[in-house]
């Protein structure tokens, strides 16, 4: 359980700073290393190159991570407050209804294809989270302990041979 | 002196708001210097600036986006339209313009949040006004840098200048020097408004922003 998160309607602005940041980050590293392939040759040229791509292209980047993770924090916010429940199958259907809405302005066909690809990788990442969950918890469960096993050992007393 | 929460409460009743509870045999009236909260461990009292920077970058983004949003419904030519047009053009404009201003305020706000870090951990551990002030100047600096050192390749003055507002024109004749010492400026007053927020809000806007 994390305790650091805020309650649900401000985790909606939570979650969209944070992959706001991620995106930043991320968008930025990877269009740097973009813009300096295509810079000219030269260092200095390679070097300015990649910051004025990465100057150009981060906050857009940035910009489609935030509004993916905004909307994510919304349905998940929503079916919490409809269900009055938490648990993976609200972020599974959150997953479907983020790519349902960000793609539903090009039409219904798409829409309904984004949203099955964003319920899937949802699912995926939520199956993933139980599975290890499930490996982490079997791995510290107490165990009965195990006695050697005494059958092929031989008894005391009489040797087994002597009543054939 | 065991007997005393038993003669306090005879002489005076159940005074002090305390829940006097008959299964106690303590007064918990005598509890109360202790902490009243039991913290996880590596946690502190009041959250700190690398917890609270998500939510501050969330808010900056929506706050833009709502901005943007609400700036572009007075498109010139949208008054003209009808029916299914005007939806479209109407979504178009508020989704544009809102991410264009989304993108520059979260930027902003991420740029604030990182400087005000580094000038906190560069100053040992202590979080006070000078992180804030120190981080929205700098801030400002960094994104004002970029128009400071273009401005020599790129500095055509544009021909749609008429269109733009007062504010925005006479951002744009300053010389390169005026717009970073601008955008110093405005970090640095935003920053201050921040550190007035913190220390010398009222009790009722306090309220009225309080997360509940």
């Amino acid at each position: 359980m994390d305790y650091t998160r805020d309650p649900c309607p401000w985790r909606i602005l939570d979650d969209c700073g944070g992959a706001f940041g991620l995106g930043f980050i991320g968008g930025g590293l990877f269009s740097m290393v973009g813009g300096a392939r295509n810079a000219p040759k030269g260092i200095t040229n390679r070097l300015m190159g990649g910051l004025a791509n990465a100057r150009i292209k981060a906050p857009r980047t940035a910009g489609s991570f935030g509004v993916w993770g905004f909307t994510f924090s919304l349905c998940d916010c929503s079916l919490v407050a409809l269900r009055r429940k938490e648990d993976p199958w609200n972020s599974i259907m959150s997953g479907a209804g983020t790519g349902f809405i960000l793609a539903i302005r090009q039409g219904m066909a798409p829409a309904l294809g984004s949203a099955a690809i964003g319920g899937v990788l949802l699912a995926l990442i939520e199956g993933v989270g139980i599975a290890l969950n499930r490996f982490q918890a079997e791995m510290y469960k107490p165990q009965p302990p195990q006695f050697e096993d005494t059958s092929s050992l031989p008894t005391a007393g009489v040797p087994l041979q002597s009543f054939q | 002196m065991s007997s005393e929460p038993y003669q306090r409460q005879e002489s005076d009743g159940s005074s002090h708001g305390l829940i006097q509870t008959p299964y106690l045999n303590i007064n918990p009236h005598y509890l109360q210097s202790t902490e009243e909260y039991i913290l996880p461990e590596d946690a502190s009292p009041i959250r700190s600036r690398a917890q609270m920077m998500f939510s501050m970058i969330g808010t900056a983004t929506v706050f833009g986006a709502a901005l943007g949003g609400i700036e572009s419904i007075r498109y010139s030519g949208l008054q003209l339209l009808k029916g299914k047009s005007e939806r479209m053009q109407t979504t178009s404009a508020v989704l544009k313009n809102g991410g264009r201003i989304a993108q520059k305020c979260g930027s902003i706000a991420l740029l604030y949040c990182a400087c005000s870090i580094i000038c906190e951990k560069c100053r040992g551990g202590e979080d006070d006004e000078i992180n804030t002030l120190v981080g929205g100047a700098a801030a400002g600096a960094l994104y004002s840098l970029p128009g400071v050192l273009n401005v020599k390749k790129h500095s055509q003055i544009s021909e749609d200048v008429e269109t733009l507002g007062v504010i925005r024109r006479s951002i744009r004749r300053l010389p390169p020097v005026g717009r970073f010492f601008f955008g110093t400026g405005v970090g640095l007053a935003v920053g201050g408004l921040l550190c007035l927020y913190k220390t010398q809000a009222s009790d009722y806007v306090r309220q009225i922003t309080r997360k509940s």
